[in-house]
C-alpha cells in the first residue's frame, strides 16, 4: 500500500512544485548583467575625427549653452551634417557622463529629431539578435551596420561606432510631420548624415592620451573636474601624423 | 532485493523529474494552446467597469478618489508567464474571425530572446489598481470580435459596413459595439496579467519572431476613465523628450535605461518640456502625467491604457567583440515583480504632482 501511496505523493508534490516553479516572481527577477563602460575605439576615431569641423558643431547653440554637459561626456558625440537637412536651431542637449542625449526640435509642426550615445550596455546572451537583418549604412565614406525599426509613433535607427552605441530616433506626431515617417527614407537620410564628430574636453584628453600610445583606452577610474572646452587641447600633431589614414583634413 | 528498491527510487525520482517538466511546460505553453493555467494566488477579480464607452473625466477630485487605492491593494493578483501571448495575437490573421486562416505559426518571441526582469528595482509606472493585457485582441480592440459579430461572416461584414465605411451614420458606434464590443468590459479589467510584448503588430522589434512585433506592454489602469489616473516614474529619470502624447524619459543610474510613456494625456506632459539649456530630474515614484487614450495630434486614438517600454542598448558578443544594439526589451518580468511589490505595500512612495 505505502509503495503505491509513495509515488503518488511525490507526484503530488512535484505538480505544486512544478507550477511553483513556472510562476515564482524570483524566477523572473533574474536581471540581465550591466556591463563596464565599454572601452572607445580611439585609433578609428582618429580617421574621421575632425577638430575643425568639431569646433564649428560646438558652437551650435544647444552644445555652447551646455558647454559643462559636453565636456564631462566621455563619449564621442555624433551630430548630422548639413547634407542631412537637419535643423539645429532648437537643439538641447543633456550628458549623463556615459550617456548623452541630443533633442532636435524640427520646424516642421510633430516632428522631432532624437540623437542619443551611450558606452554602457547591458549583456545579453549569444544569438538574442541571431537572423536580424541590420542595414549597410554609408556614414560618410565609412560602411556602418545599422538597424532600423519602424516604432509606434516614427523611426528608430541603431548603429555602433568606436565601439560605443549610438541612436537615432524620429517622432511624427502631428500631420504635417507624417510624411516623414512615412518610410525609413528621412532617418536613413540622417544616419547616412552622422559625420560630425564632437568631443568634450574630458574625452579629449583620453583621444589625446590614446591615440599617442595604443588603439583604445579604457575610461579613467577617477575623471576629475572638467575643463573648459576652449582651453582643451586640439589634437593637431597626432591627425598629422596620421593623415595618410584621415580622408578628413583638419 | 536492494536492487529492485534502487529501481522503485529511481523510478519515483524520474516521475518526479518528469512531472516538473510538464508542470513547468503547462504552465508556460498551456494558455497558448487554450487551456486552463493554473493562477498564482487567488480569485481573479478587480474593479467591475460599467460604463459603456470610454469616460472623459478630467475632474481632480474624481481622479484622487479613483486613484487613491494605493495602500489598500488588495491580494488576488495572478499573471500568466512572460512569453504568453494571447493566442490569436501572434497568428498569421490579425482578427480572430472562425472563416480566416490562422496558421498558429508566428510564435510571438524569438526563442532566443530574454524575458527576464530588465528594470528589477523599477516602480511600476500607474497609481492605483493595474490590468497587463492586449488592448488589441481584447474587448473594444481591432483584433476582437464579439460572439454577435462572429456570428456570421454576412453579420460581420454588415457590421463592419456600417462601423467603419461612414462613422457620421446613425447607428455607427452601436454596430462598432456589437463588432468589437467596449473597452470598458469588466473582462478587461480582471487578472491574470498577460504579456503582449511580440504581439502582432506592423512596427518592426528584433526580438520577435518575424522582426515584428508590439514593442511594449499595455496596461490598463484601474478604470476606463480617460485622464484620471496617473503615470508614476519608474526610476529617478531624466525628461529625454516630450512628444504630443509621448513622454519619453532617461534613468540617472547605468544602464541608463529609456523608458516610453504612451497615450498620455498632453496637456499634463506638456509640464516637463525641457528648458534649453536645463536638465530636469525627476525622482522615482513622481507623479508624471495622466493616462489616457490619445495618439497623434492630442486626438483620442485607443482605448484608455499606457503603452509602457523600456529600451537598452544590449551588447552581444559578435566574432569576439561586443556589438551593442539600442532595442525594446520585454518589461513585463519587471513590471509583474514592481506590481508585486507594491501591492505588498513596498510601492515607491508617489509624490504630489
Amino acid at each position: 500500500m505505502n509503495g503505491k501511496i509513495m509515488p503518488l505523493a511525490a507526484v503530488a508534490l512535484a505538480v505544486m512544485l512544478g507550477g511553483g516553479i513556472a510562476v515564482s516572481p524570483q524566477a523572473q527577477d533574474a536581471a540581465p548583467r550591466v556591463l563596464e563602460p565599454a572601452p572607445i575605439d580611439w585609433k578609428t576615431l582618429s580617421r574621421v575625427y575632425n577638430p575643425g569641423v568639431a569646433a564649428k558643431s560646438r558652437g551650435t547653440r544647444g552644445l555652447r549653452v551646455r558647454n559643462e554637459q559636453v565636456d564631462t561626456t566621455t563619449l564621442p558625440i555624433l551630430l548630422p551634417d548639413a547634407t542631412t537637412g537637419v535643423s539645429r536651431d532648437g537643439l538641447a542637449f543633456m550628458s549623463l557622463g556615459d550617456v548623452y542625449d541630443v533633442n532636435l526640435p524640427q520646424p516642421v509642426k510633430g516632428l522631432t529629431v532624437l540623437l542619443s550615445g551611450t558606452r554602457v550596455f547591458v549583456a545579453s546572451q549569444p544569438g538574442m539578435f541571431k537572423g536580424v537583418k541590420f542595414d549597410q549604412v554609408n556614414m560618410g565614406g565609412q560602411p556602418v551596420e545599422a538597424l532600423f525599426s519602424q516604432t509606434e509613433d516614427g523611426w528608430m535607427a541603431s548603429f555602433s561606432r568606436f565601439g560605443m552605441s549610438y541612436t537615432i530616433e524620429v517622432i511624427c506626431d502631428a500631420d504635417a510631420a507624417m510624411s516623414y515617417c512615412a518610410d525609413s527614407a528621412y532617418i536613413r537620410k540622417i544616419a547616412a548624415g552622422m559625420t560630425e564628430v564632437v568631443l568634450g574636453a574630458q574625452a579629449e584628453r583620453e583621444f589625446v592620451a590614446a591615440t599617442g600610445g595604443g588603439n583604445t583606452t579604457q575610461p579613467p577610474p577617477n575623471p576629475g573636474k572638467p575643463t573648459d572646452a576652449v582651453a582643451a587641447p586640439v589634437n593637431r600633431d597626432i591627425l598629422k601624423r596620421q593623415a595618410a589614414n584621415n580622408p578628413v583634413k583638419p | 532485493m536492494s536492487r529492485n528498491n534502487s529501481s522503485g527510487g529511481s523510478a519515483v525520482i524520474a516521475v518526479i523529474i518528469l512531472i516538473l517538466a510538464l508542470g513547468l511546460l503547462y504552465q508556460c505553453q498551456g494558455a497558448k494552446y487554450g487551456l486552463p493555467v493554473i493562477p498564482m494566488g487567488g480569485a481573479t477579480s478587480s474593479s467591475a467597469i460599467s460604463s459603456s464607452t470610454t469616460a472623459d473625466i478630467d475632474d481632480s477630485e474624481a481622479a484622487s478618489a479613483a486613484a487613491s487605492v494605493e495602500s489598500s491593494a488588495p491580494g488576488g493578483f495572478t499573471y500568466l508567464p512572460a512569453t504568453d501571448l494571447m493566442p490569436w495575437s501572434w497568428s498569421s490573421s490579425t482578427i480572430p474571425l472562425p472563416w480566416s486562416a490562422t496558421s498558429n505559426a508566428d510564435p510571438g518571441y524569438k526563442a532566443t530572446t530574454v524575458a527576464d526582469n530588465w528594470s528589477p528595482d523599477m516602480c511600476f509606472p500607474l497609481e492605483g489598481l493595474a490590468y497587463a493585457n492586449s488592448q488589441f485582441y481584447r474587448p473594444g480592440g481591432d483584433g476582437y470580435v464579439t460572439a454577435e459579430g462572429m456570428a456570421s461572416k454576412a453579420t460581420y461584414d454588415a457590421l463592419h459596413a456600417k462601423a467603419y465605411s461612414d462613422p457620421k451614420q446613425s447607428g455607427w458606434i452601436t454596430a462598432a459595439n456589437t463588432l468589437r464590443g467596449s473597452s470598458c468590459d469588466p473582462t478587461n479589467y480582471q487578472y491574470p496579467w498577460r504579456d503582449n510584448f511580440c504581439e502582432k503588430r506592423s512596427g518592426d522589434n528584433a526580438l520577435c519572431h518575424g522582426a515584428k512585433g508590439h514593442q511594449g506592454q499595455d496596461i490598463r489602469p484601474e478604470t476606463c476613465h480617460r485622464s484620471v489616473h496617473w503615470a508614476i516614474a519608474p526610476e529617478d529619470v531624466v525628461i529625454k523628450d516630450v512628444a504630443s502624447y509621448t513622454l519619453t524619459v532617461r534613468g540617472t543610474k547605468a544602464p541608463y535605461r529609456i523608458y516610453r510613456y504612451l497615450h498620455m494625456n498632453p496637456e499634463y506632459i506638456a509640464r516637463w518640456q525641457p528648458l534649453e539649456g536645463t536638465t530636469t530630474v525627476v525622482a522615482a515614484g513622481r507623479k508624471l502625467g495622466r493616462v489616457g487614450d490619445f495618439g497623434p495630434k492630442g486626438a483620442s486614438y485607443t482605448s484608455v491604457h499606457l503603452h509602457f517600454e523600456i529600451r537598452l542598448s544590449v551588447a552581444e558578443p559578435v566574432n569576439g567583440t561586443l556589438r551593442p544594439v539600442n532595442t525594446f526589451v520585454p518589461p513585463y518580468s519587471a513590471l509583474v515583480a514592481a506590481y508585486q511589490r507594491k501591492l505588498a505595500g513596498n510601492a515607491c512612495p508617489v509624490t504630489a504632482w
